[in-house]
């Protein structure tokens, strides 16, 4: 359930934030988010919130017309229409990257903090997690 | 415990590493790269591209510096229709609508006028920047606003198109609704300002005015010596002309050239000034720039247009004698080379002091040709001698010098730096002699006297002539204009027709000011042809004008003019329309807007009955005997469907290289540096090829033994030879080239129209298609490109008509055409709307007033 909520905060905040051009917003999101949550499934949950809100802005720009809209950009950066869809995965990678740069450094700050108990508590908060 | 944090540093470092990685290329971008963040977020970057290519929405917004509501409709074609209760009202709703929808186009004609390309291009727009800044553009445009009265109404003009200007740019800053482009290119437009406007009105004249015809033609001049020139390229050209000033003519004293003022020579460390028009940061101070985007590259050869290449047009007027509707008809279409955007933005504009409909040029506030409710205006260039190349003594020993008048001059140095991305800023020295910059054109040094740098004054023409009612208040505003040289069409309601020249020409005692002159002081400019003695036609008996650039005076016209290699044309679209006027009935409105649209080759017209003359009793084998059967069925139209131009278009310059090629060889003619003087093989067209092409068919019709028929080394020719053996190599490589199936020649299978993307991205080109036309029909079309060797393209079409106008003040009809849309948004319906109605030879109606359909409208308030 928490990766789930994860998703979808961490989708809303992204969302709303590039509603503004505030791209910056995505490593924000995703070095608060790994910073107060840790695990493998918390990153990966805030990896697919980031796609989420990335792929649903770009679609609620462009509409009905992303693909052409990408093969535009294709156009005027690659000279060359047939590849639209090289400009769609550059854009969803490039949004991933920008989380997983927040998300070490999250994940650095928050191993940089703790003491021995909470890398325990941490553990067994992991563990829980892993059975959400 | 020590392992442990040391793990944790290395931790931490490789978070940061990994967030420079992504963090720097988001914010600044790296080299070619824009910056990511910006360009590839959904909400302000490039995925808003749909967003923003909306035709336009109805609705209410703010325009601040109003002085009262205003309103813009909108045709569901793109067209506008502007409506102010006051006059600077409407000048700043035409800067707003131009940003508003071509952005992109005003800030890189800005940059290429200034010279500051290369600012967000890179290293390869820096040879066009130099020669830009050494032309000097921007120093006009500084020196004529700085000179500008408060009292003229040109001022306060240009300042009102520039607060519109810039009221629609913060307006898309905050909006983050920037176009597109500028996130891909990686920078954001600075304000525009009155100057910018002053240096695009003058790059619009470099780009029909500005030419090289003198040091190109000096090759041959020097190597044929003075009467073989003459003869081959004299004055008025050897076949038929149609000057519209036939006079008598009246030897006034010339007039007074506009004094231009370089900066102080003494000060000589004179930095560019605030040329740059962008913000500092961003990437453009970043990155090594190694690698260029295909956008990048295809943006550096923005320069073609930088020189006049290409500057044909038509316009006629036919009085009432001659129209169906009893009153005056105007027919303008400009030639240029096509873009998508357009040059062109068509509007009509209303207030208390105006109203006009017609084409604009983003970056300028008032319309180029159109008309307004009195009447109706064309524009041709008049390819007269505006551009004096002098050529300066000087020494090794005297590096900023020049020898003139009996002494050495110190040249004038202007010291700049031009921003490069993607490196270091690079300096650049203008050098300036008395006469003008000295540049390096068609490998030759020379000092550059451009009449497009005088000091000019002619947006306030402009602005008296929109306000005038009637002819002479017409004539009376182009009293002052300056360059470039036009031919300004006329025909009102009331039922007057005419044609006047405007513009500098000046005078050269002693030299013909159309080859390279001597810098020495003995070739000075005297002063300019006045404007009373200038070409001009009023109310002509004949019932009809004719300009399409074609030499606009007899031969004995008293002063130094244009000749038949100072790019002028050589007399067949000219020939062809007057053909068509006079062969007509009365005229209807229709029948002259299908005018436009003719593709018939004067030239074949008149050389093809020679060729079939010289052929009669000549041996033909069955190829041979198939063409002449073709051309004899031929009605000289260069249609898609057309056979015979396949033919043609070799035989028209085989005829010329029979006969001239010897004899350029004989006197040992060298080619130009960029090898388009003399044609490289005898199917090839080249500068010279145009006027020889008409010296020829003079000949031919009027002085059959003329010597050059003949061989250099005596062998005696007959024009009948020169036919026959110019046929039988046109058909053998026409043959070989299309195959010996007649059927295989349409014309539409190789001949191919483009409208090019302004940023030089081929995917973002509408076409190429099939087509007709060459650069002797009326409905011209002109190739302005080169392969990858430099060689010209053959059969692609890159330049026509821009725009077509027709006004019949009978019948009150009005339509026009232009072969783009209103928009610079590849995703808008209104990026290439007009090029399907264009290409058919339809029209869209030209609507004023109560007959404008708008689709939408903005309501703005002030």
């Amino acid at each position: 359930m928490r990766v789930v909520l994860i998703i979808a905060a961490v989708a809303a905040l992204d969302a709303a934030a590039l509603l503004v051009g505030w791209w910056w917003v995505t490593i924000l999101v995703a070095a608060l988010t790994v910073f107060r949550f840790a695990g493998t499934r918390v990153l990966l949950a805030v990896l697919a919130g980031t796609v989420v809100a990335w792929g649903a802005s770009m679609a609620a720009q462009a509409g009905s017309q992303l693909g052409a809209v990408a093969d535009l950009v294709a156009a005027m950066a690659l000279n060359n229409r047939g590849l639209g869809w090289v400009v769609i995965v550059v854009s969803l990678v490039y949004a991933l990257l920008l989380a997983l740069a927040g998300s070490w450094i999250g994940g650095a700050a928050r191993r940089l903090r703790r003491t021995e108990p909470e890398v325990v508590a941490e553990q067994e908060e992991t563990l829980e997690a892993q059975h959400v | 415990m020590k392992r442990v944090s040391f793990r944790r540093l290395l931790d931490v470092l490789g978070g940061l590493v990994l967030a420079s990685l992504v963090l720097v290329p988001s914010a600044t971008g790296l080299g070619a790269l824009p910056a990511l963040g910006t360009a590839l977020n959904p909400g302000t970057g490039v995925w808003r591209l749909s967003a923003d290519a909306g035709t336009a929405r109805s609705g209410e917004m703010a325009l601040p510096g109003l002085k009262n509501p205003a309103t813009v409709s909108f045709e569901d074609n793109g067209i506008a229709h502007v409506r102010t209760g006051d006059d600077q009202d409407l000048f700043r709703v035409i800067g707003y609508l131009h940003a508003r929808f071509r952005l992109v186009q005003m800030d890189l004609t800005r940059r290429q006028a200034n010279g500051t390309l290369s600012e967000v291009i890179g290293a390869a727009t820096l040879e066009v920047d130099r020669f830009q800044r050494d032309l000097g553009l921007r120093r006009a445009a500084e020196r004529d606003w700085a000179a500008l009265g408060d009292d003229n109404p040109a001022k306060a003009t240009l300042q009102s198109y520039s607060d519109g200007v810039n009221a629609a740019l913060r307006e898309l800053r905050s909006g983050n609704r920037m176009p597109t482009q500028f996130a891909v290119l990686g920078y954001e437009p600075a304000d525009w300002s009155p100057v910018d406007s002053l240096a695009v009105q003058r790059l619009v004249g470099q780009k029909i005015s500005f030419d090289s015809q003198a040091p190109l033609f000096s090759y041959a001049e020097k190597a044929m010596g003075t009467e073989a020139f003459k003869a081959w390229f004299p004055d008025v050209p050897e076949n038929k002309q149609h000057p519209y000033d036939k006079g008598p003519f009246k030897k006034l004293p010339l007039t007074p050239l506009p004094q231009r003022s370089f900066p102080d020579p003494g000060n000589g460390t004179t930095k560019a000034s605030a040329a740059g028009q962008t913000k500092p940061d961003g990437p453009l101070a970043l990155g090594a720039g190694s690698e260029l985007a295909p956008l990048l590259e295809r943006l550096g050869e923005l320069p073609n247009s930088g020189m006049g290449t290409m500057g044909h047009s038509n316009s006629w007027v036919v009085s009432g004698s001659r129209t169906e509707s009893g009153k005056p008809i105007l027919s303008a279409d400009p030639h240029l080379p096509h873009s998508l955007p357009s040059i062109w933005y068509q509007l009509e504009g209303r207030s208390p002091g105006y109203h006009f409909s017609g084409v604009t040029t983003p970056g300028l506030p008032v319309p180029l040709l159109g008309k307004t409710d009195d009447f109706s205006w064309g524009l041709t260039a008049s390819q007269r001698p505006t551009t004096l190349y002098y050529l300066e003594k000087t020494e090794q020993g005297r590096p900023d010098e020049f020898f003139s008048k009996g002494s050495w001059q110190p040249m004038t140095l202007l010291r700049e730096k031009i921003a490069v991305r993607g490196q270091s800023d690079v300096d650049h020295t203008i050098k300036l002699t008395s006469h003008g910059p000295v540049m390096e054109v068609e490998g030759l040094t020379a000092a550059v006297w451009w009449a497009g740098t005088l000091p000019n004054d002619n947006l306030h023409s402009m602005l008296k002539m929109l306000r005038a009612r009637n002819i002479q208040e017409f004539r009376d505003s182009l009293s002052n204009w300056v360059t470039p040289a036009l031919n300004f069409s006329y025909a009102d309601r009331h039922g007057d027709i005419a044609m006047f020249n405007a513009g500098v020409a000046p005078q050269v005692d002693g030299h013909p000011p159309t080859l390279p002159l001597p810098g020495d002081g003995t070739a000075e400019i005297t002063g300019s042809i006045p404007f009373e003695a200038l070409p001009s036609s009023v109310n002509p008996p004949e019932g009809y004008i004719v300009s399409a650039n074609q030499r606009e005076v007899t031969g004995d016209y008293p002063y130094q003019y244009s000749t038949s290699y100072n790019w002028v044309l050589h007399g067949w679209r000219d020939g062809e329309i007057v053909d068509r006027i006079t062969s007509a009935g009365k005229l209807s409105f229709a029948e002259t807007a299908a005018m436009q649209s003719d593709w018939h080759d004067n030239n074949a017209r008149q050389l093809v009955p020679l060729l079939l003359e010289a052929l009669n009793g000549e041996q033909l084998s069955g190829s041979e005997q198939q063409v002449v059967d073709m051309l004899r069925g031929w009605d000289f139209t260069a249609g898609p469907e057309s056979l015979a131009p396949a033919f043609f278009d070799s035989f028209k310059n085989r005829v010329s290289w029979v006969t001239f090629e010897p004899w350029w060889k004989h006197y040992g003619v060298k080619q130009n540096p960029g090898e388009y003087l003399l044609p490289k093989g005898p199917d090839a067209g080249a500068w010279a090829q145009e006027t020889l092409r008409g010296t020829v068919l003079g000949w031919i019709q009027h002085d059959p033994d003329n010597k050059y028929f003949s061989l250099p080394d005596g062998t005696k020719r007959t024009t009948t030879q020169v036919l026959r053996e110019a046929f039988h190599q046109s058909v053998k490589r026409t043959v070989e080239k299309f195959g010996a199936d007649l059927n295989g020649w349409r014309y539409d299978r190789y001949q191919r129209v483009l409208f090019p993307s302004l940023l030089g991205i081929s995917a973002l080109d509408v076409g190429p298609m099939p087509w007709g036309g060459n650069p002797r029909t009326i409905n011209t079309s002109v190739g302005t490109r080169d392969d990858d060797a430099g060689n010209p393209l053959s059969n692609l079409s890159t330049a026509g008509p821009t725009w077509r106008l027709n006004v019949d003040w009978g019948t009150g009809e009005a339509n026009s055409i232009f072969p783009a849309g209103q928009s610079e948004n590849p995703m808008s319906p209104w990026y290439a709307n007009g090029v399907p109605v264009w290409m058919k030879g339809q029209f869209w109606p030209v609507l004023e007033g109560d007959a404008v359909k708008g689709t939408s409208e903005w309501r703005l308030r002030p």
